[in-house]
């Protein structure tokens, strides 16, 4: 649920990075951290264990000037995804604007993401949030492995509800697809506060790096 | 979507701000249960504010469990007592976040005694804005020539 601060001219968005363990979210998050022009962020918050799972959550703050006289802050948080850190999970989801959901493209893994996808649905419902109603999409991580499951076979698995949304390959690790995915998801946030605004419905402009 | 119109922003900065001075704090945050900054009152020292506010609400937020499984629907206050600097957490029926990070010039009690007050007057002050909502107009208007996110 976005937050409009007309007294500190700001905007809050917020973006859940969902999915299984080592999906590559908390690696999502970081290469952002790194590869963005520094005056669009603050600094990341890791809870990791020594065994380098998110054991809480991630957290990276980022902001834009895309809405005239006030800054837009999107928040980005993981979640963790082993499955007894439930708990954290729906905390974590509280008023989510958006959420980018990463599968895991290795073939031992697609059950996995099809539980994690499950809980997300789930878990957004225990707070009356239908997922068909927010903004999220599907990012196919770590397709530079070997033993992948096609895209479309994933998108098969993942993307068949009624209105299906957009994907985005990616290999985290390298920054690949991570900006797009980025930008696609923020973009969606932003059209759909713009329709709930009644602003006019102006072409969100395209990133860049695109 | 939540709104806070620049009167009633107004009215809560002076409440935060008469906190962080009758309680000696160095700095005072007002979140929502989703983590987002409402309102503060810092100093220089605390420019990460929203991760303060991100992690204070999770945590916060955490301790439900812990308080169902000890016949409590909820903590009101939290206490995290550090060796120079601690921080102060109390939940409002506004289903808001009051967190105050206080040093050596304060203490606990002082805190708590303050805290209170400014959560009464939080409360009532969103009854009263409940009750005749104040209007606030404002046309929202995308930047085009602005990009979204860019790599350096
Ligand atoms: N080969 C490969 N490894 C990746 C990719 N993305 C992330 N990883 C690795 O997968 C592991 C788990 O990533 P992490 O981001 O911690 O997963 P999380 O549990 O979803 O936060 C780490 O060792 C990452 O370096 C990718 O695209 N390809
Ligand atoms: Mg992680």
């Amino acid at each position: 649920m976005s937050f409009i601060n007309f007294a500190r001219k700001e905007i809050a968005f917020k973006i859940v990075y969902y999915g299984p363990a080592l999906c590559g979210k908390t690696t999502n998050l970081e290469q952002i951290h790194a590869a963005i022009v520094p005056e669009s962020r603050g600094e990341m918050t890791v809870l990791s264990t020594q065994a380098d799972r998110t054991l809480f959550f991630d957290f990276l703050p980022l902001k834009s000037e895309i809405i005239k006289g006030f800054t837009s802050k999107f928040q980005l948080y993981t979640v963790p995804g082993q499955t007894i850190y439930r708990e954290t999970r729906k905390l974590v989801l509280r008023n989510v604007d958006g959420v980018v959901f990463v599968a895991d493209s290795q073939w031992e893994k697609m059950e996995e993401n099809a539980e994690s996808f499950q809980d997300l649905i789930d878990n957004l419902a225990e707070q009356s949030v239908s997922i068909d109603k927010i903004p999220y999409m599907l990012q196919f991580n770590k397709r530079d492995l070997s033993n992948v499951a096609p895209a479309h076979y994933m998108d098969f698995m993942l993307n068949q509800r009624e209105t299906r949304v957009p994907t985005m390959e990616s290999v985290a690790c390298n920054c690949l697809g991570v900006f797009e995915t980025l930008n696609i998801m923020a973009k969606m946030i932003l059209a759909a506060f713009m329709k709930e605004n009644n602003m006019a419905m102006a072409d969100v402009p395209d990133d860049v790096c695109l | 979507m939540q709104k806070l119109t620049p009167q009633l922003g107004k009215k809560i900065d002076e409440i935060l701000l008469n906190l962080v001075v009758r309680a000696k704090a160095e700095a005072v945050l007002l979140c929502d249960r989703g983590g987002n900054i409402v309102a503060q009152n810092t100093t220089e020292r605390y420019h990460q504010e929203d991760n303060i506010a991100a992690l204070a609400a999770g945590s916060f937020y955490a301790t439900r469990e812990l308080a169902r499984l000890i016949g409590e629907p909820v903590f009101r206050y939290i206490f995290h007592r550090g060796e120079k600097t601690s921080l102060y957490m109390q939940t409002t029926s506004i289903d808001m976040l009051v967190v105050v990070v206080f040093g050596k010039d304060s203490n606990p009690g002082l805190v708590k005694l303050y805290g209170d007050e400014a959560c009464a007057a939080l409360e009532e002050l969103c009854a009263q804005n409940a009750a005749s909502p104040e209007e606030h107009s404002e046309t929202l208007e995308l930047d085009s020539t602005k990009t979204m996110f860019r790599r350096k």
